[in-house]
């Protein structure tokens, strides 16, 4: 009887050979836990590593095709907790499929460990842990000896205005990368992750820093002449001392929305921004 | 009707009224708000309260009483044009033109069109789009009738809409939150050449249309009826329909969609002044604009730092009030 239970774990194990990932987050997971060539499906968005961007594409994260993956024949389907009840009709059409949910920093850590456990490599998956957070530790120790940034980020506004402006706040992915650079919220005590503020709550507050991914065309980068474009918009209002001093920052990268292992090269980016005297 | 007949003394006296409670709200909406403003370093040049006072505040409370003023107008001939009374300056179309070529801009990432934000040239655009295509789908040789402009309007109406929910279905992150922000309407700080911008266009318009008020009481009662008493039905139905896209594209551009004031202050008047539009025109503007800056106002400190819609200020104040005043004048209600 055990050998029998034994050899199912093992068979089950050896047939995860074809994954199916539904958002970028998972996809940049699975790729850093080096199951790169088990994945057989990605989302229209997943752009990260460059060899997913080769692979069929499934839909989104909100849309995706069933008959598509069905049609891929996986025999696990990672999908990342929401509103839309993926799992329930993926599992519904017979398919076997985990839900992980990498919103924070901590949940990207989760989600390594359950897909590090589903697929049988425990070992390397805590290793990519550990390794993460030592890397996250020395940047935030150099940090931690300097003032902290009182920092404003935007993630959203009307483009080519600065109306409508939303920020990153208390409880975002955004503000915890920020943190670990050593950044302060100016917006802590806002009661939603991403409100809409008013330009007298920002004057009043008055950051230090300014980051501004708000006329973000989607596409990941951004131009020289779109941040000079971003800087013009920000000196109309003088007052604010970020302006003052130059440090108004038009910022656009995949690694600041896509919650995974990458949280390293984004928390270094901050950390550059906030701090260019620190080392690590 | 509600209301007794309308006298000069008692149109002078509701006049005052509303001029005065209008005054009152531009007198001391910028002084609250979720920044604290010291009106002695105000007045005293000093940073940042005088940038809060003058930059942030002061901008907004205007354009709220300008954009209030001129959506309670429009919804006022819009109603009497349709004689629909759930008629509003939404119904035909023009905003979600507007909307249109606003999510337009936010997806292909225009960003400047010479001096102004490539967001509000685009939302005009698509203003002038709805308003061609419903002229064109409405008309019948010159001839006009408040069925073919309200189906004709309902129909773009609707078909803009669906062109911005494909629009936002393949949307990024950061340009889904700008389209969000865009389609729930909001009063922003904006540059006082864009307020006297906006005055310039709806003021005259205003003044046009109250100048028709009497063709307006004959006509929102019946297009034979106000012919057969000399109104000109089809002209002056063009007319209108014109002055009341103008105001209403004008302001949309600028705010965004800002619901249920146009819908809920012509109802809210019609009750207490009567169905006058000699009386409804300059009242729904001035009670309007009130209206619509006291709204600002909560939406901007009651959960600061969070600054809500304006429309589910509108919505959450307006709607209850509206209620309370329906039950205690329901005999009267007559459209």
């Amino acid at each position: 009887m055990r050998v029998a239970a034994g050899l199912f774990l093992a068979a089950s194990l050896f047939a995860q050979q074809r994954i199916i990932s539904t958002t970028p987050s998972i996809t940049e997971i699975l790729f850093a836990l080096g199951l790169g060539p088990r994945v057989v499906g990605v989302t229209t968005f997943c752009r990260f590593p460059e060899e997913a961007r080769r692979l069929p594409k499934i839909g989104t994260f909100l849309d995706p095709g069933i008959e598509t993956i069905l049609g891929l024949r996986p025999d696990l389907v990672i999908v990342q907790k929401n509103p839309v009840r993926l799992a329930e009709r993926l599992r519904a059409v017979g398919l076997r499929v985990i839900e992980v949910d990498p919103e924070a920093m901590e949940g990207v850590h989760q989600t390594i460990a359950e897909i590090a456990r589903t697929v049988g490599i425990e070992a390397k998956g805590r290793e990519l842990s550990a390794r993460i957070r030592s890397e996250l530790d020395q940047v935030r120790r150099a940090t931690s000896k300097l003032p902290k940034k009182r920092v404003v980020f935007f993630v959203g506004r009307t483009p080519g205005t600065l109306d409508g402006l939303i920020a990153a706040a208390k409880g975002s992915y955004l503000m915890e990368l920020l943190a670990g650079a050593g950044g302060e919220n100016i917006f802590e005590d806002s009661p939603a992750a991403y409100p809409k503020v008013s330009l007298e709550d920002l004057l009043a507050r008055n950051p230090e820093i300014i980051l501004d991914m708000g006329d973000s065309t989607g596409a990941g980068t951004i131009t020289e002449e779109h941040k000079r474009e971003v800087i013009r918009l920000w000196n109309r209002y003088p007052a604010l001392s970020a302006v003052r001093n130059h440090r108004v920052y038009a910022v656009a990268d995949d690694r600041f929305v896509i919650p995974g292992t990458r949280m390293v090269e984004a928390v270094k980016i901050f950390a550059r921004l906030l701090h260019p005297e620190a080392r690590w | 009707m509600g209301g007794s007949a309308l006298t000069p003394a008692r149109f002078a006296r509701i006049l005052a009224v509303c001029g005065g409670a209008c005054l009152m709200v531009l007198l001391v909406a910028p002084w609250i708000g979720p920044a604290h403003v010291d009106p002695r370093k105000v007045m005293a040049g000093i940073a940042p309260d005088t940038q809060i006072f003058f930059q942030a505040r002061l901008t907004r409370v205007l354009l709220s009483v300008l954009a209030g003023g001129a959506l309670a107008t429009a919804g006022v001939i819009f109603q009497a044009l349709l004689r629909d009374s759930l008629a509003d300056p939404y119904t035909l179309g023009i905003s979600s033109g507007a909307s249109l070529g606003a999510v337009l801009a936010i997806c292909f990432g225009w960003r400047d069109a010479g001096h102004l934000p490539a967001v509000w040239i685009a939302a005009l655009m698509g203003a002038s789009a709805a308003l061609l295509m419903v002229i064109g789908l409405a008309s019948h040789g010159r001839r006009v009738s408040s069925f073919s402009l309200l189906m004709s309007g309902v129909t773009v109406n609707t078909i803009a809409i669906a062109v911005i929910l494909l629009l936002q279905s393949v949307a990024s992150f950061g340009q889904s939150f700008a389209i969000n922000r865009w389609l729930m309407g909001s009063i922003e700080s904006v540059e006082y050449s864009t307020i006297a911008g906006l005055a310039v266009i709806v003021l005259p318009v205003l003044i046009y249309a109250w100048r028709g008020a009497r063709s307006w009481n004959l006509m929102a009662a019946g297009e034979e009826w106000a012919s057969t008493r000399g109104v000109a039905a089809s002209r002056f139905m063009w007319s209108g329909f014109l002055a009341g896209s103008l105001i209403t594209g004008t302001v949309t551009v600028i705010t965004g969609p800002v619901g249920f004031l146009g819908l809920i202050v012509p109802h809210a008047l019609r009750l207490w002044f009567g169905a006058d539009h000699r009386i409804l025109l300059p009242a729904s503007f001035l009670l309007g604009g009130a209206f619509l800056a006291c709204c600002d106002t909560v939406a901007r400190t009651v959960m600061s730092p969070v600054d809500i819609p304006v429309g589910v200020i509108t919505a959450m104040l307006g709607g209850p009030f509206f209620l309370w005043l329906l039950r205690i004048r329901q005999k009267r209600y007559w459209l």
